[in-house]
């Protein structure tokens, strides 16, 4: 049975991104041991695929996950993990293959990329907890509007405040073709769920009735976070602190360097302040270090690195999960 | 500008990204990298010029660096802040028509890892100074440098002698002959 209490973040970027990962598969209703990201959305696509590449790092962690995604697979989107797989390094692609084929073997759906099978016996201990968890809102979503590009629009616009979106903006956040948002979103604007808006030869759409819509989806917790970014940037933070401790330091300010230039999009996407241009050389490590301690640290135990809530009591600087 | 140490870091840099992605090769370097490494200058230096790769037969011209290498060299001077170009081939058209006989096997090699660098001999450096020196004339860095090097007579008139074989030219002689006057070395058209 998990539980609440207030931790203290683990030292290593591995440590921290293991507590992480098992805080959002609690959530999602994995035999976890702590409660840690009950105010945390749960966007399960990004999280199966890193929990992928995290691998051996956890075996249980990767076994438990596997056992999820087994029983549970209807919740989850296989156009979604098609998409996302494209962004993401030959590393991730190549560890999800394996996990995909594990699922197949033992529940018979066709997850992109499936490669061969490892090893395995369902645990049988996941479960799916009930959908009015605040942190399973974005499953509760799908329920209600089915896995597809329907129910993740509704999310990006439930995520990031009342910006209007373009089709271009929501296929990129959404993890779903340009041509299968634009068709929903035209679907959704007949409904009076959305509203367009022209600007030149470009359709900007946002929610016409965000209250009732709110209303109707129930309890949203306080952080909504862009999975895709954070976890982004821990795997690229975890991969460098191993060729810190593994490989010579001599090329580390390269492979710094290197890190900070992948994760700057996903920086930007959290407002997250990327150290300055010129630092460099054997200064790399050290600030990507603290960067990766304030953020990852902090959500490694389920906290927003800086929690600035508005009066209404949500957080500013959350941003559409995608 | 490369001082001494920074340049020592970034070669060592540079050779062990190589050596992590299994590549090796070897440079003849000439210019202000290798008078700073060979400790003749302590002037910092803008960049490391490349003349020519190892060869089992000696050197072989450097015009443009292998994609290993230029790619090597851009992530280093982008981790270490010293731009795209502080590792290049600039000079390379120096060994069209023929290093100095031997240098290969007078040079001294210095291992980086995965890069092995080749610091031309003092005679040798020589030749290339009182070549430039000779171009650029007696206000130049090169002049300096070639004063640096305090040659010997027998060093500078063997130098003058291959640079003669990169520019035959009456002109060339004559402004040969002045630098090397202005070095303490007479010589008449017949020595060239």
């Amino acid at each position: 049975m998990a539980t609440s209490r207030r931790r203290r973040s683990p030292a290593t970027f591995a440590d921290q991104s293991l507590a992480l990962a098992w805080g959002a598969w609690t959530e999602l209703g994995v035999s976890g041991w702590t409660s840690t990201h009950a105010d945390w959305a749960v966007d399960p696509e990004p999280l199966i695929l890193f929990t992928a590449w995290l691998g051996d790092a956890d075996p249980r962690l990767r076994d438990e996950a596997t056992d999820w995604c087994v029983q549970n697979w209807r919740h989850i989107s296989k156009a979604r993990l098609k998409n996302l797989l494209r962004e993401q390094p030959d590393g991730v692609a190549e560890a999800f293959g394996e996990f995909a084929a594990t699922v197949r073997t033992h529940a018979g759906v066709s997850w992109p990329g499936a490669t061969h099978p490892r090893p395995y016996v369902p645990t049988g201990r996941s479960t799916l907890p009930h959908l009015d968890r605040p942190s399973l809102v974005w499953l509760r979503l799908r329920a209600m509007f089915g896995v597809g590009a329907r129910a993740e629009i509704l999310r990006c616009f439930l995520a990031q405040g009342a910006r209007a979106m373009s089709v271009a903006g929501l296929a990129a956040a959404t993890g779903y073709t340009k041509r299968n948002v634009a068709e929903e979103c035209d679907t959704l604007d007949r409904a009076g769920v959305l509203s367009v808006r022209a600007q030149g030869n470009r359709f900007y759409y946002s929610l016409a009735r965000r209250a009732e819509l709110k209303a109707f989806v129930g309890e949203i917790p306080a952080i909504l976070a862009d999975w895709t970014a954070i976890l982004n940037i821990t795997r690229e933070l975890v991969a460098l602190e191993r060729r810190s401790t593994d490989a010579g330091l001599t090329t580390l300010p390269v492979h710094a360097r290197k890190t900070l230039r992948l994760v700057r999009h996903d920086l930007d996407e959290l407002d997250i302040k990327a150290p300055p241009e010129n630092i460099e050389a054997v200064d790399l490590w050290p600030a990507l270090r603290r960067l990766g301690h304030v953020n990852l640290g902090a959500w490694s135990i389920g906290h927003w690195p800086s929690e600035d809530r508005d009066e209404a009591g949500e957080l500013r600087l959350q941003r559409a999960s995608s | 500008m490369l001082e001494r140490d920074r340049l020592d870091e970034a070669l060592a840099t540079l050779g062990a990204l190589l050596e992590e992605r299994g590549e090796a090769i070897g440079v003849l370097i000439v210019g202000g990298g290798s008078l700073l490494l060979l400790g003749v200058v302590e002037r910092p230096t803008a960049d490391v010029d490349v003349v020519g790769f190892s060869t089992a037969t000696g050197y072989a011209r450097a015009d443009v660096l292998p994609d290993f290498l230029t790619t090597a060299v851009r992530e280093v001077g982008d981790a270490l802040g010293l731009g795209d170009s502080w590792f290049n081939t600039g000079p390379a058209g120096l060994a069209e028509f023929g290093l100095p006989p031997g240098l290969e096997r007078r040079a001294t090699v210095r291992t980086y890892g995965g890069l092995e660098v080749h610091l031309p001999a003092r005679e040798d450096l020589v030749c290339f100074k009182l070549y430039a020196a000779v171009d650029q004339g007696e206000r130049s860095k090169h002049f300096a440098d070639l004063r640096s090097l305090t040659p010997t007579p027998g060093q500078l008139l063997n130098a003058a002698r291959w640079t003669r074989t990169h520019d035959p030219s009456p002109a060339f002689r004559g402004e040969l002959q002045r630098i090397l006057s202005l070095l303490g070395v007479e010589v008449l058209d017949g020595d060239l």
